[in-house]
């Protein structure tokens, strides 16, 4: 059964999974920190799963500053991150995803991907997507992006009559949708949305 | 509503590359334009200007529609006042479902233009938007889906026709319509196409640079474009013309 | 030319890098003593007859070489000893021009190497590096009418001051970081190059490289100035024989790229497994100017190296292809850096890595793009191909972006040799190491195509040696 762990930041904490334990964190983040979060994940059980999905709404001079570290040290494990974030004013965001696979953990499936949305002139953004891999038998991936709203798509909308504020709503809406399709509760879904409305209301453009 | 389009010596460029070197081109609603040419005449480009991507600089020239300038608004703004573009490539746009878009697209061009009917629930929305892809052969399904995530080619050329019928322009113009689409697919379009613009009375300009077109659509002028200029324009005539001797005939002067 | 049939030939019989595991027995005129102090440095200086700046330079390297710590990053570097390393020599007075006047038993080096006449019509050029000084060099005439310079660099600083001066040291400072400090002060040999405006150098410019005494050390330094719209091409392929100690090659090379302008930089690195391979590489970029690096590195026991550069001014463009293969004791930790610090400039880095028996491939690599730098594209495509459970791959990849009107994407896999692909090519009949060779060679091959086509053929060649044996 996949236990949901529903958070408003990134701990400094440490996770340790038992064999076949699946675990699917949340992150709905929208207020800063100042210095450096250290989130642990090892997938220490056999058979051991972990999903992580944040997102992170940045506005004012917030800064979002994490280190996640995800260990696989037993056969068959899996640590998913999926981090996007949107960042206006003069926030910031650096993530440095310490992701690492023993030699003891063949048959490990893993991912890392960070997409950063910047809004605005002040914004800034650092990711360090860093992955060490002991074994052979492992399915890596990690990708990471950081822009400005997508030029060529932008004009696609306003070219149906959406207004420019209309338009670059729904693309950072959209921007956040594509993760949620992994999450089953509704209820945090719908949180997360509400969570974006309220941020492009704040976002002056 | 507007009744013309009037397009004159339009000049264009991107970055320091001049694309249209002066199109001239009038077109009243009800009509049917083909614009033909080779692969890098500037057909595409002409479209893109139209509708005023930023990524065009125009140089010289005039658009207007009646006695409206276009050139000087914003792509919103022409799509507001009755214009409307189906892409070559048309985007994909992650995360946003094609049916919400729309009918968020169809709300604000009506207020715009203060239309006397109300804004349109999503329910009687998605019955109408599902009855047009029903005329198109699109899987209803995709009124869900992203923006052209996952549509092959042809869906995607389809997904600009349904778009074109639901928001309703006075002035369309279609980039490469028929590409990707095969036979029955064709046919589907160009019925459906049809149909919509008798019933809106709206004045379509089609580029292609594909001859088959014409078993599908009827025009009543044909422009044959080159390295940025129209160099001939006719009807019929022309048409006999390009099957017997190809565009290169065209080209020679 | 890389290294033609003859060689290829003894490469083929002997299945591995022993080929070009001889010494040749030579007199030394000067042997410098192992270790190194400041009076060495005056020594090197002297022999060398330089003017007193550089001599100046050398010293206060000296001082910061001393002064700064070891990387606490990257490879395991414990195993130099700085005191039991010979850091020059000099094998005979004078660099010459002509082939003839070249000594004998260097000839007989040459001959080995493949080379009987280095001075050949559809060769631009070449400098060979033998013991720290550059023996023989000579320039194709066309080129000297265009006023193009390919010279060794202990040559240029002497026949061109003003224009050595002004560019030296500008792009790798010595503070840079250690290695570039111990370069910096005992540097000897390497290439320059001066590509005046508007001219374009057709054929590549190469240069060869050898470690032949014991306790060796290699710091060449080579710098490269391409003056507005001009190109060149430059082939950097190099071959060191396996000793019982270990070698160290600290090498630095800065390219000064200038408007308009574009300069490719090929790397094939194949030392033998004792070598310390430590470089700093760094391009600056002006307005519209083209930089590429090539980099691939198949030897050594440890290679650091990050080509870098630096998109200075508007219109800049920089490519870093990275191809490393390590196997057993093997290091290699490269990548690429590239630093966008105007509008409209774009960058790709493309990395591909293979690992086998136990050997460690990592990539480090940085994306940085400050305030202002608007209307940035990058694209980095970092991929390892790991052929089995003792082998190693690492990815750090950094993406600093201060600005919000870019474009930056970064993909990364890993991935093995999949028992699905392998059952495919077997069932067509080849045997399992065919397969093996084949898909490693495809993985590699975006990468090697970029080569001139004597060193592609070459790679791939020695990408199938180093997969003999190796499935099993």
């Amino acid at each position: 059964m996949k236990k949901i762990l529903f958070l408003d930041t990134i701990p400094d904490k440490t996770i340790i999974l038992k064999e076949d334990e699946e675990l699917l964190v949340v992150g709905l983040i929208t207020t800063g920190w100042s210095g450096i979060r250290n989130l642990i994940i090892n997938a220490k059980g056999r058979g051991s799963h972990c999903q992580c999905i944040f997102f992170i709404l940045g506005t004012d001079s917030s800064s979002f500053d994490a280190k996640i570290q995800a260990i696989h040290s037993a056969p068959k494990t899996q640590i998913k991150a999926r981090i996007r974030s949107a960042l206006t004013d003069k926030s910031s965001c650096s993530v440095e995803g310490a992701w690492s696979i023993e030699k003891n953990a063949s048959g490990a499936d893993t991912y890392f991907s960070h997409h950063t949305l910047l809004l605005s002139q002040g914004a800034s953004a650092k990711t360090a997507p860093f992955l060490e891999i002991k074994t052979d038998d492992v399915k890596a991936g990690h990708s990471a992006s950081v822009g400005k709203v997508d030029e060529d798509a932008l004009f696609y909308l306003l070219s149906r009559g959406l207004s420019e504020q209309q338009a670059r709503a729904m693309m950072v809406q959209g921007f956040f949708e594509t993760e949620l399709a992994a999450i089953d509760d509704e209820e945090i879904k719908n949180k997360i949305r509400e969570a974006v409305t309220t941020f492009l209301a704040q976002t002056k453009n | 509503m507007a009744k013309t389009l009037k397009i004159e010596n339009l000049q264009a460029a991107i970055g320091k590359t001049k694309i249209l070197n002066g199109v001239s081109l009038d077109i009243s609603r009800g009509e049917i334009h083909i614009i033909m040419g080779q692969n890098g005449s500037g057909k595409s480009t002409l479209l893109s200007v139209l509708m005023g991507n930023p990524k065009y600089t125009v140089t010289g020239g005039s658009v207007m529609l009646d006695k409206k300038d276009m050139l000087g608004l914003s792509p919103t703004q022409r799509a507001q006042n009755g214009l409307f573009l189906g892409f070559q490539h048309p985007q994909v746009v992650t995360g946003v479902p094609l049916g919400n878009f729309l009918r968020l697209a169809k709300n604000t061009i009506s207020s715009a233009q203060k239309s006397k009917t109300p804004a349109i629930g999503p329910a009687p929305f998605a019955a109408n938007l599902r009855a047009e892809m029903e005329k198109l052969k699109i899987d209803p399904t995709f009124m869900s889906r992203s923006i052209n995530e996952g549509f092959s080619g042809g869906e995607k050329k389809k997904s600009e026709v349904l778009q074109m019928a639901v928001l309703e322009p006075v002035f369309a113009f279609l980039d490469e319509i028929d590409s990707g689409l095969d036979i029955d697919a064709l046919k589907i379009v160009a019925k459906q196409l049809s149909a919509v613009q008798k019933k809106q009375g709206m004045g379509l300009i089609i580029v292609s640079h594909n001859p088959r077109i014409l078993d599908f659509i009827k025009p009543d002028t044909i422009h044959i474009m080159s390295k940025g200029k129209i160099v001939a324009r006719g009807g019929k005539e022309i048409v006999k013309k390009i099957e017997k001797d190809g565009f290169d005939s065209f080209l020679k002067k | 030319m890389a290294i033609p049939q003859k060689t290829k030939k003894m490469l083929t019989q002997t299945g591995d890098n022993s080929a070009f595991s001889f010494r040749t027995k030579t007199k030394s005129f000067f042997a410098s003593q192992k270790g190194l102090n400041a009076d060495i440095i005056r020594e090197i200086s002297r022999q060398k007859n330089e003017p007193q700046w550089m001599l100046d330079f050398r010293l206060h390297a000296y001082e910061v070489f001393l002064g700064k710590e070891m990387p606490r990053w990257g490879a395991d570097l414990s195993g130099i000893d700085f005191d039991n390393i010979r850091y020059y020599v000099r094998p005979q007075d004078k660099s010459k021009r002509s082939w003839d006047d070249v000594p004998k038993e260097i000839k007989d080096t040459f001959d080995k190497l493949g080379i009987p006449e280095a001075e050949k019509k559809f060769l631009a050029g070449t400098g060979a590096q033998f013991e720290s000084e550059m023996i023989y060099h000579s320039l194709a005439e066309n080129l000297a009418k265009q006023g193009v310079i390919f010279e060794s660099t202990d040559d240029a600083i002497k026949n061109h001051p003003e224009l050595f001066k002004k560019y030296f040291g500008t792009v790798i400072p010595p503070g840079d970081n250690k290695f570039a400090a111990l370069n910096s002060a005992v540097w000897s040999g390497g290439s320059f190059i001066y590509v005046p405006k508007g001219v374009h150098v057709e054929l590549p410019l190469q240069a060869y490289f050898r470690i032949n005494t014991e306790n060796m050390g290699q710091f060449e330094r080579t710098l490269i100035i391409a003056d507005e719209g001009s190109s060149v091409h430059y082939v950097e392929g190099c071959t060191a024989p396996t000793y019982s100690s270990d070698s160290l090659h600290s090498a630095v090379v800065e390219i000064i790229v200038k408007k308009g302008a574009r300069v490719q930089y090929t790397t094939i690195q194949n030392w033998s497994g004792n070598v310390y391979n430590l470089v700093t590489k760094r391009a600056m970029a002006y307005e519209n100017a083209e930089m590429f690096w090539l980099d691939c590195n198949l030897g050594s026991k440890v290679t650091m190296k990050y080509p870098s550069i630096i998109l200075r001014e508007r219109g800049a463009k920089g490519e870093i292809q990275s191809l490393a293969f390590a196997s057993k004791g093997q290091h290699q930790d490269a990548g690429g850096k590239v630093m966008h610090l105007a509008p409209d400039t774009s960058s790709t880095i493309i990395s591909k890595s293979i690992s086998k028996n136990g050997g460690r491939s990592t990539y480090r690599g940085l994306v940085k793009v400050i305030k202002g730098a608007k209307n940035v594209k990058t694209r980095v495509v970092c991929d390892a191909l790991m052929l089995d459970k003792d082998s190693r791959s690492d990815t750090y990849p950094t993406m600093d972006i201060k600005e919000e009107d870019v474009a930056i994407a970064h993909e990364a896999t890993v991935a093995s040799i999949g028992e699905d692909e392998l059952f495919y090519l077997m069932s067509r009949g080849l045997s399992e190491e065919q397969a093996a060779t084949l898909i490693v060679n495809g993985f590699a091959n975006p990468i090697i195509r970029k080569l001139p086509m004597e060193y592609a053929v070459e790679l791939n060649r020695l990408l199938a040696l180093e997969m003999t044996g190796s499935v099993g």
